[in-house]
């Protein structure tokens, strides 16, 4: 085995309350991770510390060997993230906002352009590259992220729910253009709450609840622990949540109460 | 014109890149901003269709400058020296730190770079100097803008030696004024939370929309009553505490030669808190605001926010006795919540409380009696019946932003149930209105009315209450009927409002006349509230049963 391009030792992060505890994790170069959990579980805060967002945090992070605390500025400089929210300055047209972000990387106005446009054609927002991004759908939004999140060839890609408000046919292509990215040698670190995208697609899948890491292996591992048959079952075994079936029938009982 | 601001900003690279500044990254931050900046006026300054004008920068430019004429008159007409030099800085101060406060928190807090900038490889040095530089830009422009008339006249009236004092003073006004805000800023955010800041920001935005129409309505009335030929100024302790009069006493120093103690206090006050404050600010409390500013998105959200249950339970029992059980009672309800809670919507209504005392104290010192003799014969005039009046305007701005909501899209409840007079909707939303804004409003004019009108103007003040609600009842019913909350901000349509416009003014002129005339005769106006009871539940029950093809949609 290679040199792992993510490590964390005892990661842990205290707002108020503890959000993360003593995660420990390991990423070979060209693994897709799904890193999966429950809402509030420390999934993004995991990432946002990765990625620099978070800068104060306990123990111990590296990403491509260099340590999160010290080289955060060179880290940034060679991964991409795409965030959870989509959050872009939407009073500007996709392609402004990509030079904007190729130039926060100082890259080549010209070269950006030219693949900004190439990019947005592929995701048949050809149309809209001088379009305000105000009257974009979420599924526009979330296609003009992933572009900003990958248009300087990043050699780790942090995906925060990448998928939502795409329709069906974008969730194919981002999966094939993940697939391949990892062909190509690339380190994919993947949170979603779509279960059987996250099991078609990783090498390894990660399970946090509460901020504690409670499950790390393939699906074929994990699932021979549990013998659940699928991901989302292995899933709400593993997060401690097995009463849905009386839980829905409490519902609709209450809804029929007098 | 962006790029006319970028060029001048090219000439200072140097500077940036010895402060360790990545001069590439922080242009094109800048650029980025300001070109954002200048999208945003344009909707809100203008109609849709247009096209965006390349002089923006100028334009603005030139607003303000009008808004400067206001203080160069000042500065040209008052002989009083330091008294018009003590004004014009005060104006310029708290222009800027009220620019500061209300356009600027929305920049200094935002949490979108935290998603947008902060993952990309930008040091936060760069980052934060290029929101301040962001920041110097604007305010440098409306400073320019404010003062450009009033440095013609300084340049008139006192030559070029003390204009170049002049605005060397301005500058560090700028400075004084960023230091404070700043510092103020740290001070609350380390003592509450995100949500707490943010209400304290919308207060100053209401009291800045006040301030400003005061300002234009009191301030020329009441340097027009100030007897400013034989004014003399003599510095006094607290005036070591107001930063406009060092910068306004360091000028007289210069401009009268005058080098005393206080005066050599002042000037050193001028000179050194600006550049301890900006050493300060870059030592010590960048640091710690850059920290806190990264945690706001992530740490707080988390944070629910509880509302005190019993304030609700004084509410629940008011909403017992004045609406019917069901969708009038669930309206009212909502829409009293939401008046205490939605910022955008207080900021748009609030003011109105403070606009009744400007425009009362406008109309106080209307005639030109002093203003000792004034307050002396108030009692005997029937001066309160205009407070009680004035005190309208709370409900009728209220009524014309109530349609409006950020959550409109939230109204789809409305069109989901089933609903077969949404009137009750109506009726409980002005009942809303009327309790929960219109009537602390008025129980502090009654205090204010029968402390100086004693207990005679009890009756006034009881007729007045039934005939304010009654004139909500008649605008509610003769305006456009439109469900709350349920219409985006921005696409107002005013057409038609302008013959019920008029309409309304005559009927509550008409009103207003009655209670005037019946005053004037004892016990009459007692003897005429159950005529006015009889109008108020028969207009009532008619704007109740509001039908769907009523509304305005």
């Amino acid at each position: 085995m290679s040199a792992p391009v993510i490590t964390t030792r005892n990661l842990s992060k205290t707002y108020t309350e503890r959000v993360l505890n003593n995660i420990n994790l390991d990423v070979q170069p060209g693994e897709i991770i799904g890193y999966i959990g429950p809402n509030g579980a420390g999934k993004s805060t995991t990432i946002k510390i990765l990625t620099g967002i978070i800068p104060d945090f306990d123990g111990d992070a590296t990403v491509l060997g260099l340590d999160v605390r010290k080289d955060i500025l060179e880290i940034k400089r060679q991964i991409g993230y795409i965030p959870e929210n989509a959050a872009l300055y939407d009073t500007l047209t996709p392609l402004e906002y990509l030079q904007f972000i190729g130039q926060l990387y100082n890259l080549d106005s010209t070269q950006i352009e030219r693949k900004a446009k190439e990019l947005l054609q592929l995701f048949e927002l050809g149309n809209y590259t001088d379009s305000r991004m105000t009257t974009f759908s979420k599924g526009m939004r979330q296609k003009v992220l992933l572009i900003a999140g990958m248009i300087h060839n990043p050699a780790i890609l942090f995906l925060d729910e990448p998928l939502s408000g795409l329709d069906a046919n974008a969730v194919i292509l981002v999966k094939e253009i993940l697939a391949q990215l990892k062909l190509s040698g690339k380190t994919i670190f993947y949170s979603s709450h779509i279960m059987d995208v996250v099991e078609k697609i990783s090498d390894r899948i990660m399970v946090i609840n509460k901020g504690e890491m409670i499950a790390n292996g393939t699906f074929q591992e994990l699932n021979a622990q549990a013998h659940s048959g699928s991901l989302e079952k292995l899933f709400t075994e593993l997060t401690g949540n097995t009463e849905h079936q009386s839980t829905a029938g409490q519902f609709i009982n209450i809804l029929e109460s007098k | 014109m962006e790029n006319f601001v970028l060029k001048i900003l090219d000439m200072f690279q140097g500077l940036f890149r010895l402060i360790g500044v990545n001069y590439k990254q922080l242009r094109a931050i800048v650029a980025i901003k300001l070109m954002m900046d200048n999208r945003r006026q344009i909707i809100a300054y203008q109609s849709k269709g247009k096209k965006e004008p390349g002089t923006a920068f100028l334009t603005t430019l030139l607003i303000y400058s009008l808004f400067g004429l206001f203080i160069a008159f000042v500065l040209y007409a008052l002989p009083s020296f330091i008294l018009s030099m003590i004004m014009f800085f005060s104006y310029i101060m708290v222009m800027i730190a009220m620019t500061l406060i209300t356009d600027f928190s929305s920049i200094l807090l935002d949490t979108s770079d935290n998603t947008i900038i902060l993952p990309r490889p930008v040091d936060s040095r760069t980052l934060f100097a290029a929101r301040l530089t962001h920041i110097m830009l604007y305010l440098g422009q409306l400073t320019l803008g404010l003062s450009l008339a009033s440095i013609i006249v300084v340049v008139f009236k006192y030559g070029l030696f003390f204009t170049l004092c002049f605005s060397l003073g301005i500058l560090l006004a700028i400075a004084t004024t960023i230091f404070l805000t700043n510092g103020m800023y740290l001070v609350i955010m380390q003592f509450s939370s995100e949500e707490k800041l943010k209400n304290i920001i919308n207060y100053f935005q209401i009291a800045m929309a006040v301030l400003v129409v005061g300002g234009y309505q009191i301030v020329p009335r009441m340097i027009s009553r100030l007897d400013v030929a034989n004014y003399t100024f003599e510095i006094q302790w607290w005036h070591y505490g107001l930063p406009p009069v060092w910068i306004a006493g360091s000028l007289e120093a210069i401009q009268e030669n005058t080098f005393d103690l206080p005066h050599i206090t002042l000037l050193t006050l001028a000179l050194v808190i600006p550049v301890l404050g900006v050493y300060l600010v870059n030592q010590y409390l960048t640091p710690v605001f850059n920290k806190k500013l990264g945690s706001l998105g992530s740490s707080t959200e988390k944070r629910e926010i509880r509302t005190k249950s019993e304030k609700s339970r004084v509410m629940v029992s008011i909403s017992k006795w004045i609406t019917t059980a069901g969708i009038e009672r669930g309206a009212f309800e909502v829409v009293y919540k939401i008046l205490g809670r939605d910022r955008k919507i207080k900021l748009k209504i609030y003011p109105a409380f403070g606009y009744i005392f400007v425009f009362g104290i406008v109309f106080l010192i209307q005639n030109k009696q002093d203003l000792v003799t004034t307050f002396r014969e108030l009692p005997t005039t029937h001066y309160h019946l205009m407070l009680i009046y004035l005190t309208f305007m709370i409900l009728q701005v209220a009524l014309h932003e109530i349609p409006y909501s950020d959550d409109y899209k939230a109204s789809w409840i409305y069109f989901s149930a089933p609903l077969n007079r949404p009137g009750e909707i109506l009726s409980g939303t002005i009942k809303a209105i009327f309790i929960r804004l219109f009537i602390p409003g008025y129980i502090l004019i009654s205090a204010i009315v029968l402390l100086i009108w004693g207990v005679s103007a009890a009756d006034d003040l009881l007729f007045g209450l039934f005939n304010n609600f009654l004139m909500l009842l008649i605008i509610a019913a003769i305006g456009k009927r439109q469900l709350p909350l349920s219409l985006a901000a921005n696409i107002r349509n005013q057409s038609g409002n302008i013959a019920r416009g008029i309409l309304m003014v005559i009927l509550i002129g008409t009103l207003g006349l009655l209670h005037y005339l019946l005053a004037r005769i004892d016990f009459i106006l007692i003897g005429a509230i159950p005529i006015q009871l009889i109008a108020i539940f028969l207009l009532h029950a008619h704007y109740k049963k509001t039908t769907w093809h009523q509304l305005t949609l």
